[in-house]
């Protein structure tokens, strides 16, 4: 069986400074897997990489067994991995409605128009936003522009989902209960995920499996437990400490 | 196979479009270049008459004339419009918008107007003149130095103002809280204006080089009016033309160089990249004269309306008897010019912005062609398209729009760039990430989220197109001369009021259209 994401060996420079080197990761079909670093540890390029959005210098990234890039070339676009994102800025559009972002993509795949309004609506009830379709990102709260995100990306029916640090800029109850429907929507729909974070608490709560990255290269990788247990590294042990 | 055709057509479509639109670039601002080289080795008689004239002491006298004349300009402007900038973008005087405003307007405006409204004030029969010193003043290189160094202080100031109010407000509080105001705006500000000021530099030397109308006016020699009188009637002589073109070509490449080293990787800071908040440097004490030096500097640009406004009291009667299509003449093909400028700026600016492959050398050109005085896009434009074949764009106002796009390209392009810039990057890789390819997420995202870039670009390449005199006055067609043409010449023989008073419809028409974009760009409230 194919794993749905695969990094193998890739580097990323820029300029004389190593941002990637030599990580290899492997995610499963349903698999959430956290990236967990300190700030410039490279974790937003490692995803920039899977996305398509950037080329890796050396190595290989493949989609359900399929190379997408390889060696400084990207071989099938952004447009063609059928993969969604929510960066840390959410980046909702907005000159268009909640519908209208909801439907971008849609529209995009040429998935036809009934289908359409029946996935928007689904998606948008499933995260507690129906009968706000038609108001802009300026007239919701933090909260609902969060979850108009969120809901961005499932509309789309993705193969996987990721996720550059989405909640790093609430605060801990709107957090907390985000974090809640994200995990339950992740495993609920048997997402394959990556979540991007440097907080430990946030992986603990929504991933399967943790991969810390430092300075580029994968440190430890293993289930939370697994690293609290054993510790690789000086970052990993302060988490730990963190963590209490 | 259809199939495999549109998905390869739809992965290239960034490309393609920035081939297309890097192709007409080349085609209005690249080749005229190219033809004036490949011309001269073509005619080498010509050729050797053009050099046999730059064997001589005297272009190479004039030459050496404009371009001091112009670095002296530049230096004035720098000097007066640093701490103006300074004074109107980041202190507590009062009405320092206004002032800034009003103080910008005339950098909007052909200079010859200006030196025709100094001439209705200190000319010999003047509003002020009358000892025929003021004139005599006026009528010389001092008096044309002068006349430039403040229609073009505007640039600096403007630039100026603009980059301070990007600076974070964070810097400037973290200072203050260690310093008096004074050492703050000198060791703080002053470092963050210098690339905007070095930017304002040399644009004003590349203007003021360029500047035909104000010479031409106060009968000053020029190295740009020798060039445009080798194209007249009198001393027709295209050859020599095209050779006297070749130092200026070699002063453009210079520019473009010290654009490159000095603040192209900078553009984007210096145009301002305006923070929410800025911080207003309290001058305490010093704020009434700080007032009344920053409108003292502010409206000494506005001096020549008086003027204009004075000859042209009893002008405006006869003027639907003088004014002919003029009007039509510079706002139609400033219309179409800006609309495919804006196009162009759309697609390159973004690729700018972005850093996409070929658009470095794109940005390049439109510098380059910007820089490079009007006379040789001129020379070079009039010897690609004056010939039978192209007279259906050579003899109608279609030559006009190719000059405006082949000069005026990075106005728009930098101004659009500098908005994708400012953006998040996720707004479009969102996009891609979703599967929109390039057109739609140009149509459907980039354009209506940058909508009041977009008009800003299209405004600053319409009234840069309409002040144009020295572009359009080499090759206008027959009996279709823009507004600033019809007054130029009809300065040497037409009544004074008359002059004056199309001078002031030239300066209403360009106020009108930075007022309608004044209230498109008020800010809205979010919905």
């Amino acid at each position: 069986m194919t794993t749905p994401i695969s990094v193998d060996r890739v580097a990323f420079r820029r300029g004389a400074q190593d941002i990637l080197s030599e990580v290899s990761l492997s995610i499963d079909t349903a698999e959430v897997v956290a990236i967990l670093g300190p700030s410039g540890s490279g974790k937003s390029t490692l995803l920039r990489v899977v996305l398509g959005l950037v080329a890796p210098d050396r190595g290989l990234v493949r989609l359900d067994g399929g190379v997408v890039s390889a060696d400084g070339r990207i071989l099938r676009p952004p447009e063609e991995r059928g993969l969604a994102v929510v960066f840390q800025d959410l980046a909702l559009w907005p000159h268009l409605t909640v519908r209208g972002n909801l439907d971008f993509g849609l529209a995009a795949k040429h998935v036809p128009a009934d289908d359409r309004n029946e996935r928007i609506s689904r998606v948008l009830q499933r995260v507690s936003l129906h009968g706000k379709q038609d108001r802009y990102p300026a007239a919701l709260s933090g909260g609902e522009r969060q979850r108009v995100a969120i809901a961005r990306a499932l509309v789309l029916e993705p193969r996987a989902l990721l996720l550059d640090e989405p909640l790093s800029n609430l605060d801990v109850p709107l957090k907390r209960e985000l974090l809640a429907l994200l995990d339950a929507i992740l495993h609920e729909q048997r997402m394959t995920s990556v979540y991007v974070t440097h907080d430990l608490r946030e992986a603990t709560r929504v991933a399967d499996r943790v991969a810390v990255l430092e300075a580029g290269r994968i440190s430890q990788a293993g289930t939370v437990d697994e690293l609290l247990a054993d510790p690789a590294t000086e970052f990993v042990r302060a988490l730990r400490e963190d963590m209490g | 196979m259809g199939r495999h055709l549109s998905a390869r057509l739809k992965r290239a479509e960034e490309s393609l479009a920035l081939g297309a639109i890097g192709g007409i670039l080349v085609l209005a601002a690249l080749l005229p270049f190219v033809f004036l080289v490949v011309n001269l080795l073509r005619a080498p008689a010509e050729m050797s008459a053009g050099l046999a004239l730059l064997g001589s002491r005297e272009p190479w006298f004039v030459f050496l004339r404009s371009v001091a004349s112009a670095l002296v300009v530049a230096i004035a402007s720098v000097l007066v419009g640093v701490p103006l900038g300074l004074l109107l973008g980041s202190t507590d005087v009062r009405g320092g918008k206004a002032a800034l405003i009003l103080h910008a307007f005339p950098m909007f405006l052909p200079p010859f107007l200006l030196a025709l409204g100094w001439f209705y004030l200190f000319g010999r029969s003047g509003l002020l003149g009358g000892s025929g010193q003021a004139s005599d003043a006026l009528f010389s290189l001092g008096g044309s130095v002068a006349v430039e160094a403040l229609a073009f202080t505007p640039v600096v100031t403007s630039l100026v103002a603009l980059a301070l109010q990007g600076v974070d407000p964070s810097l400037v509080e973290a200072a203050r809280v260690a310093a008096r105001p004074g050492r703050v705006a000198t060791r703080i500000l002053l470092p963050f204006a210098w690339p905007a000021a070095a930017l304002g530099a040399l644009v004003v030397f590349a203007l003021s080089l360029s500047e035909l109308g104000v010479p031409m006016f106060l009968r000053v020699r020029s190295y740009t009016a020798a060039v445009f009188a080798r194209l007249g009637a009198v001393q027709y002589a295209p050859g020599e033309a095209l050779v006297l073109t070749l130092p200026v070509l070699i002063v453009s490449v210079a520019l473009l160089f010290l654009e490159r080293r000095l603040v192209g990787p900078r553009s984007f800071s210096i145009l301002g990249l305006r923070s929410a908040e800025t911080t207003v440097l309290p001058l305490g004490k010093w704020r009434p004269l700080g007032t009344i030096i920053a409108w003292a500097g502010a409206l000494a640009t506005l001096v020549p309306f008086v003027g204009l406004a004075w000859r042209a009291s009893t002008g405006f009667a006869a003027l639907p008897d003088w004014i002919g299509t003029g009007p039509q003449n510079s706002i139609v093909p400033a219309a179409i010019a800006a609309t495919l400028l804006t196009g162009i700026a759309v697609v390159v600016g973004r690729a700018i912005a972005l850093r996409r492959p070929g658009a470095k050398a794109l940005d390049a050109l439109t510098v380059l062609a910007f820089v490079t005085p009007a006379a040789v896009l001129g020379v070079g434009l009039i010897a690609v398209w004056n010939r039978p074949a192209t007279q259906p764009i050579y003899g109608t106002l279609a030559i006009i729009v190719i000059g405006f796009v082949a000069r005026y390209g990075v106005l728009p392009t930098r101004t659009f760039a500098l908005a994708v810039a400012r953006a998040s990057p996720h707004f479009e890789e969102s996009a891609a990430v979703e599967g929109a390819w390039f057109l739609r997420r140009l149509v459907r995202i980039v354009v209506p989220l940058h909508a009041r870039a977009i008009l800003a670009a299209w405004l600053l390449a319409f009234v840069f197109c309409l002040r144009d005199l020295e572009t359009t006055i080499l090759f206008y067609p027959a009996g279709s001369a823009p507004l600033t043409v019809r007054i130029i010449t009809l300065e040497a023989n037409g009544p004074e009021p008359v002059v004056a008073a199309l001078g002031l419809v030239h300066a209403l028409i360009v106020a009108a259209a930075l007022v309608l974009g004044a209230v498109a760009f008020r800010p809205r409230k979010a919905s």
